[in-house]
């Protein structure tokens, strides 16, 4: 009891210190919860199973698991960072549930 | 008269002090330093150690999940145990409001069992924690006595050296750690994660952390922002051989999310609870915890300053190398220097904090064109995400450097990928490239070299390979 009682205090003490909250909407930082990637800085919002929580995270980088960017805006993989394009499945089921996924490599690799 | 005699006797009384005596540690009085200054203005003495319930809590690799527990009033325990008189000896100490038994606690045994076999020792001093902040602060006196204590019988009774101790503490943790490294001649090391602030900042040495309480001393600096108005619990004054300042020290990455995206965190809602109220003072274990298993992906550049760290002034590591922060900090050769060294770092936002930093400098080719430009390392190991370069005006023959710290160590460097891009209708398609990239990795003084003559269209990666 007497524990809770002073990380309460403790909390209100920090909650007030703290500068402005910078919302819970839009312009989010990695880690912060969403539900759409238009609200996260990095463009992609992403959650491990469909009724988990959702937070911000990285586009991904070439040669790891991605999705095709869908009308969702909600991944359990991020699309590709610029310049890159996600090869792999291509569903009539996968693009209803999601889980398209594939692999992110250079759209323009040929000319290597 | 009276009047006289009674102000006479109040200050003879002030005066005087209190003191109190325990078997065994010896006395503690309320006097300056440690009490009745401007830094601790009330005098408050010590509870007895009975009060304060110290409990020593051993987990060896043959019991990773149990611990035993170690009675300084009967050293046959310690004989009865897994103690290993071969091994090295880790002491963990928690800080104010804290426990022996929480999870970081055990965690960090268990990932010590991972690298080493080690008697890794719990100080739960949780009763003499979980009271008010000066009593707190004063009981640190105790149990660093009774820590002391404890190593002196492992020498009288069973000739187990101090130089293969290490005392790891947190917060309130790192104080006792240092009382217990005063009392005890030879000892090996302290680590000190996020030393407190309050009552010990700017005190005498004897009252807190400090490089003579152990051959070497490192510490960690998390939340080194003033405690008013900042609420930053951990102390700026260095207190170690070499003092880490990871981000600056202040304010850690991934602790500035919205009070909901905090609380309900990945590790569950107490973790995320903690995290709340103390974010960037409990890094300073998570560091510790994770440097563990990576003994190379934190490594530490010598500077003045964060500014200049981040101002690019303090790239590549110096000739005697970089320390890493954490674990391995004694491996650095510089470690003996007679200064007090400040180093700097930056790390991730959240698990998986270890980062690695790489230095680019770009010479453009092509058309002007305004936007940003973009870069990604790859190598035998790995390749990295892209890194925004530079924004503005993109000038043909201009060079553009920065420095980032990349997730992975992709090892050898086999070729960099350019990309550009604005947000911008660009109506005559200018294409931009780079003449020549090159790559120098923070800890080493090999420059890689990469060209390409090639431009290309925004938002298409262009492959530069070695000269």
């Amino acid at each position: 009891m007497e524990k809770i009682l002073i990380l309460l205090l403790v909390a209100l003490s920090v909650a007030y210190a703290a500068p402005g909250p910078r919302g819970i909407i839009i312009n989010l930082e990695n880690g912060e919860l969403c539900m759409n990637s238009a609200q996260c800085k990095s463009n992609c919002c992403q959650h491990s199973s469909a009724l988990g929580l959702a937070r911000c995270t990285s586009m991904a980088s070439e040669n790891s698991e991605c999705s095709v960017k869908t009308l969702y805006g909600i991944y359990y993989k991020c699309p590709c960072e610029r310049g890159l394009t996600c090869e792999g499945d291509k569903t009539i089921v996968g693009s209803i549930t999601n889980t398209n996924f594939g692999i992110c490599h250079d759209a323009g690799r040929s000319k290597q | 008269m009276l009047i006289f005699w009674t102000i006479t006797l109040f200050l003879l009384g002030a005066a005087k002090g209190k003191e109190v005596c325990y078997e065994d540690l010896g006395c503690f009085s309320d006097t300056e330093p440690w009490g009745g200054t401007a830094i601790r203005p009330l005098k408050i003495l010590p509870w007895s150690p009975e009060k304060i319930g110290t409990r020593f809590l051993l987990y060896t690799n043959e019991n990773p999940n149990n611990f035993q527990i170690l009675l300084l009033s009967d050293p046959s325990t310690i004989e009865a145990s897994n103690f290993q008189m071969d091994r090295k000896t880790r002491f963990i100490i928690h800080g104010f409001i804290d426990k022996g038994d929480e999870s970081w606690v055990t965690d960090m045994c268990k990932k010590l069992f991972e690298v080493e076999e080690v008697n890794c020792i719990c100080v739960d001093w949780k009763k003499g924690s979980q009271a008010t902040y000066t009593q707190a602060a004063n009981n640190v006196r105790v149990v660093g006595a009774q820590v002391a204590q404890m190593l002196d019988i492992l020498l009288t009774e069973y000739s187990y050296p101090p130089s293969k101790v290490h005392l790891i503490g947190h917060s309130l943790g790192a104080h006792v750690a240092g009382e217990a490294g005063s009392k005890t001649p030879g000892l090996s090391r302290i680590t000190g994660l996020d030393p407190v602030e309050a009552s010990f900042e700017s005190t005498p040495e004897e009252v807190r952390l400090d490089p003579s309480d152990a051959d070497f001393v490192d510490v960690i600096h998390t939340d080194a922002a003033p405690l008013i108005p900042f609420l930053g619990f951990g102390t700026n004054q260095q207190m170690g051989h070499l003092d880490f300042f990871p981000n600056g020290g202040e304010s850690m990455p991934g602790c500035k999310k919205n009070a909901l995206s905090q609380i309900v965190d990945l590790d569950g809602i107490w973790a995320g609870t903690r995290d709340f109220v103390a974010c960037n003072h409990l890094r300073s274990y998570k560091y510790y915890l994770e440097s563990i298993l990576n003994p190379d992906g934190f490594a530490a550049y010598p500077c003045t300053s964060y500014k200049s760290f981040e101002s690019d002034k303090c790239f590549p590591c110096p000739d005697q190398g970089c320390p890493q922060m954490g674990h391995y900090a004694d491996k650095f050769a510089g470690r003996t220097s007679e200064e007090q060294q400040k180093f700097f770092l930056n790390t991730g936002e959240a698990s998986n904090f270890a980062r690695w930093r790489y230095g680019v400098s770009i010479t453009l080719s092509g058309r002007t064109a305004t936007g940003q430009i973009k870069v990604a390392l790859f190598g035998n190991k790995g390749n990295t995400h892209q890194y925004s370069i530079f924004r503005g005006i993109l000038k043909p023959g201009s060079t553009h450097s920065y420095e980032f710290d990349a997730k992975l160590d992709v090892g050898t460097i086999e070729k960099v990928k350019f990309l550009w891009n604005n947000n911008v209708i660009n109506p005559t398609l200018p294409k931009v490239g780079a003449t020549k990239i090159t790559v120098q990795k923070g800890e080493e003084k090999t420059v890689y070299n990469f060209c390409s003559e090639d431009t290309v269209r925004e938002d298409t990666l262009l492959t530069l390979t070695p000269c």
